[in-house]
């Protein structure tokens, strides 16, 4: 490694945050290059100012200030419960209210209908695949087919 | 059925709001000396703290218990700094001139545990160093006031961060290059002696 390339490395050097091989390699070259050794020195004594570097105090009544925010504010657990049974709860009388609403016959009517559209839906679903088949937009049809691979036929 | 589920639902809540004041009160010296470091200033500092715990208490139902609480925090801190740099449209520009009421720099310092080389950093260095973090690009400041300060390793910087190692290395090593670059041009002499010393 030469100069350029050892001291990009040197933070993290400092740090022991390095492998074991590249360690030892950044140790071999500082042996004799007096740059980058001199570097190294300054990188580790900025790193103790700033470790060294007194930790601020937040004010004595900034505590109770951040103690009396949290108490007020409303946890997400909270909120949901009682989301959810507000929300469970107006379902539940949405759901009374509509079944007492419709009529026994109609109801009857509208499961007959329901049952209509499931059957016709599936049924087109049928159609579209055989129409698919017959246009051979169906790869197993025999239709022609381009692979990514094939280059030639691009 | 439905009552003895939402008293054990808010059973659960208090629980988890006890637990969250808990740690709230064990780490927020430890943050608000992060949140002055990224922020310049007592009040900033305040805003950032408060506002960072009371997204983590909104989202934590999510925190995973079994990892440390202030690596979780750092993350919610981080993104909230960003949130309001961006809020304010600028980066930092006003610690730079930051006066006391006497017209005086109002850098303020606690000595916890005074030791030689702290009583030299604060006599000599405390002000420019925090200069010189104030005008340091954010996102080399965070990196290098986590694996300073924090004393994270490069995996947990990373993880706050959400990014790379990589990322993280070439942050930390740019950023104590452009703090050293600072010190350098605007108190040389006390960088060059404290650094001799150190």
């Amino acid at each position: 490694m030469n100069c350029k390339a050892i001291e990009a490395k040197l933070s993290a050097f400092v740090d022991g945050e390095l492998t074991g091989v590249e360690m030892l390699e950044i140790r071999r070259h500082l042996a004799c290059c007096k740059p980058c050794c001199e570097e190294e020195r300054e990188l580790r004594a900025l790193k103790s100012i700033l470790t060294l570097a007194p930790a601020i105090e937040p004010s004595a009544e900034f505590e109770a200030k951040l103690a009396d925010r949290l108490r007020e504010a409303p946890a997400v657990q909270e909120r949901r419960s009682v989301r959810f049974f507000g929300f469970a709860a107006l379902c539940a009388a949405a759901a009374l209210f509509a079944y007492a609403m419709i009529p026994a016959q109609p109801r009857a009517r509208a499961e007959q209908n329901h049952g209509r559209s499931v059957a016709r839906s599936v049924e087109q679903t049928e159609i579209r695949s055989e129409q698919q088949f017959a246009r051979a937009g169906d790869p197993l049809s025999g239709g022609q087919v381009i692979f990514a691979s094939d280059t030639s036929s691009r | 059925m439905p009552f003895a589920i939402a008293k054990s639902r808010f059973d659960a809540a208090a629980r988890s709001r006890e637990e969250f004041q808990a740690l709230a009160n064990k780490t927020y010296k430890q943050a608000f000396a992060l949140a002055y470091r990224l922020t310049g200033n007592r009040p900033e500092a305040e805003d950032l703290v408060q506002e960072s715990y009371l997204r983590a208490f909104r989202f934590f139902h999510r925190y995973d218990s079994s990892l440390p609480f202030t690596s979780w925090f750092y993350r919610i801190m981080s993104n909230a700094h960003v949130d309001s740099v961006r809020r304010r449209g600028r980066l930092r520009t006003t610690s730079l001139e930051f006066q006391g009421p006497e017209g005086v720099s109002a850098w303020e310092v606690a000595d916890t545990q005074p030791t030689v080389e702290r009583e030299m950093l604060d006599r000599t260095l405390a002000e420019p160093v925090q200069r010189g973090l104030d005008a340091m690009n954010s996102e080399f400041r965070l990196a290098v006031l986590l694996a300073d300060v924090e004393g994270l390793s490069y995996e947990e910087v990373a993880e706050i961060m959400n990014t790379s190692v990589g990322t993280v290395r070439s942050r930390i090593h740019r950023g104590r290059k452009q703090l050293r670059t600072y010190l350098l041009r605007h108190a040389p002499e006390a960088y060059g002696q404290v650094s001799h010393e150190l």
